[in-house]
């Protein structure tokens, strides 16, 4: 098992789609990480002149006291040693798109390039090959995540002094830590779905569509419904009919709960206010109310598991039954 | 040859595609040390068998046994003592030669790894082994199929049209090797091919299969030594035919020119002559035909056809 393994990864390192993504990955980090500092300069800076920097428009007290509350809640993201779960974390926004890619694009080329016959004809079971490349696949995510942790240990002193002048404490580590190795377990999911959709499909084409698109229309929901439910967050809906409109937003918002990347979300940031969650960003506008997405880190890790065990388990029962004819 | 213990014994194999059977309850065996050849037209069954038989895909009935062990339950264990190409062999195109039969060696556990650069030598690529199998030849990854097929020193070589793709000079080399293979190394093969004259120069016995069915099995030298036909140059046909028309053990006679074939068996050619001497014609030349296994093929390929088609 551990010489198929070792196997796997010598094809993925001399596989040149493999860095593509990596660089990317990286890439779109660094941009992610220099956006969130930008964010900080310009909120600080708006609240210095008093005016919105989009629009040129004095800003209330209200608007004041919600960059004060982004402001602080970036700041303290990325001192140090928060800053390395944040960085592992803010990862996982592109990470998830680029690991469906890859899954995709690496197990559908044994389809398409017809090496699964050949794979499969040395002897090692169905089973064993689709298993071994879910792991395979999982500890490529895990090397990323590490990269990128070192990255973050290495550059996070001179992030932390970017963000703030307060001297470094290294009482977060472990939770910093912990945040890095959630990030990773998130991956997991993302790559069982995948592969069940490539197994399913035989064909890397169709897999990475159906995955991007489903995690595309997961991330719209996740910033849709709150946004929309806004307006309701300070209605007892005891005390006064609400419109047909909420109903159907309460619906999407049970169908945002299920989903695979808003539980994601839930178990990486474990405990964390969820950031699309409607009572964090009413906060934002000064607005009390109860929330009706579930952002319980329990539940969460619970549909992952689902999830997890489902879509392997398809994709096994469904890679055990068929036949590898020359077609696929 | 040990025909106690075949190396592969299949058992009334078929396989049915919804309403196709591409495979129709097939038996055959393959004795250890044996060069076995599969023959057949394009869509007769062959890759679908080997592919039962490597576990690639499901029986829908019947069954077979690969190196002892049944294909439906313990079909892994026999094939690590088993190398194959199915079809065109699949290999990554951004790893080089060496790499893609490093990986192959690590599935299979491991073993084999350090005989990397004699199997290369073996097939003629050891100039080769470091360039991306992107920039190989047909016939270059037909020659490293052949070597990640030998990783492992497999005991049985299973091999679905191995030469396709060689130029003349390879194909002959890779004939000598399948032979060397059996010969001195000891190893079965189970070799499909619709190379006819291949099939002939490699292997001991072969199996001629059509639309799915087998129509013919045994020895090359036996099925080659089935020659019934007498051929003989005349002047005078028309006379030859009248002549030797009356025998009545005679299946027919056919004429070309100045040649006519009798289809009687060559043992009898002194009668032939007799009688043709009787009505004063004295052939210039008689000859046996000497089958090539393209004809009988050709000509129990075309008998099923016609008998399908009554």
């Amino acid at each position: 098992m551990t010489e198929h393994l070792s196997a796997e990864w010598l094809r993925i390192r001399r596989y040149w789609f493999t860095w593509i993504i990596f660089a990317l990955l990286l890439f779109i980090l660094t941009l992610q990480v220099n956006g969130k500092i930008n964010e900080l300069d310009k909120l600080g800076r708006e609240i210095e002149i008093g005016l919105a920097d989009y629009d040129g428009r004095p800003l209330t007290d209200l608007q004041i006291e919600g960059n004060r509350l982004l402001m602080s809640r970036i700041e303290n993201d990325f001192q140090y040693p928060t800053n390395i779960g944040t960085i592992a974390n803010l990862a996982t926004g592109s990470g998830w798109f680029l690991i469906i890619l890859f899954t995709a694009v690496f197990t559908g080329e044994d389809f398409s390039r017809q090496t699964l016959r050949t794979v499969l004809s040395r002897g090692i079971g169905r089973i064993q090959y689709l298993l071994i490349r879910c792991l395979a696949l999982w500890l490529v995510a895990g090397a990323a995540v590490l990269v990128i942790t070192l990255l973050a240990t290495i550059l996070g002193p001179l992030i932390h002094l970017q963000v703030t002048s307060d001297p470094i404490s290294m009482v977060h580590w472990g939770r910093s830590l912990l945040t890095a190795l959630r990030s990773w377990l998130t991956y997991l999911p993302f790559i069982t779905a995948t592969l069940f959709w490539t197994v399913l499909a035989r064909n890397a084409g169709p897999a990475m569509g159906l995955g991007i698109v489903l995690h595309t229309f997961e991330i719209a929901l996740g910033y849709g419904v709150p946004a929309m439910m806004l307006p309701f967050m300070a209605v007892d809906p005891n005390t006064v009919e609400l419109p047909f409109l909420f109903k159907l937003l309460e619906f999407m918002a049970k169908v945002l709960s299920i989903t695979l990347g808003y539980n994601a979300e839930i178990f990486l940031n474990w405990g964390a206010p969820y950031h699309l969650n409607p009572e964090f960003i009413a906060s934002l506008v000064g607005v009390e109310g109860q929330g009706i997405l579930p952002t319980s880190q329990w539940r969460a890790t619970a549909i992952l598991a689902v999830f997890i065990l489902l879509f392997l388990g398809w994709a096994l029962r469904i890679i055990r039954r068929r036949d590898i004819t020359y077609s696929s | 040859m040990n025909h106690d213990n075949p190396v592969i014994q299949t058992h009334d194999l078929t396989k049915r595609f919804k309403a196709i059977t591409a495979v129709d309850e097939v038996n055959f065996e393959v004795y250890p040390g044996e060069v076995f050849g599969f023959l057949g037209p394009n869509g007769a069954g062959k890759t679908t068998t080997i592919a039962m038989l490597l576990g690639l895909v499901y029986p829908t009935a019947g069954s077979a046994e690969v190196l002892g062990y049944d294909i439906r339950r313990d079909l892994s264990i026999a094939l690590r003592r088993v190398g194959a190409i199915v079809e065109t062999p699949a290999f990554y195109p951004y790893m080089s030669g060496i790499d893609n039969l490093r990986l192959f060696a690590r599935i299979d556990g491991g073993q084999g790894e350090e005989d990397i650069p004699a199997l290369l030598e073996q097939v003629g690529l050891e100039r080769r082994g470091q360039d991306k199998v992107g920039a190989y030849s047909m016939g270059m990854r037909q020659r490293l199929g052949l070597a990640a097929a030998l990783l492992g020193n497999p005991e049985l070589l299973i091999l679905d049209e191995p030469t396709n793709g060689l130029d003349p000079a390879g194909m002959q080399e890779m004939r000598i090797l399948i032979r060397r293979l059996a010969e001195e190394e000891g190893k079965t093969v189970f070799l499909s091919s619709h190379l006819l004259h291949e099939v002939e120069q490699v292997c001991d016995r072969v199996l001629i299969l059509n639309k799915g069915k087998v129509i013919a099995q045994g020895d090359v030298s036996d099925l080659l030594s089935q020659t019934r036909d007498v051929q003989i140059h005349v002047d005078t046909v028309a006379k030859a035919v009248e002549a030797l028309g009356v025998l009545d053990w005679i299946q027919g006679i056919d004429h070309d020119g100045n040649w006519i074939t009798v289809h009687a068996p060559p043992e009898r050619a002194p009668e032939l002559l007799e009688a043709l001497a009787s009505h004063g014609i004295f052939p210039f030349e008689v000859r046996p035909v000497v089958a090539s296994l393209e004809s009988i093929f050709l000509d129990l390929t075309n008998d099923q056809g016609e008998q399908v088609h009554d």
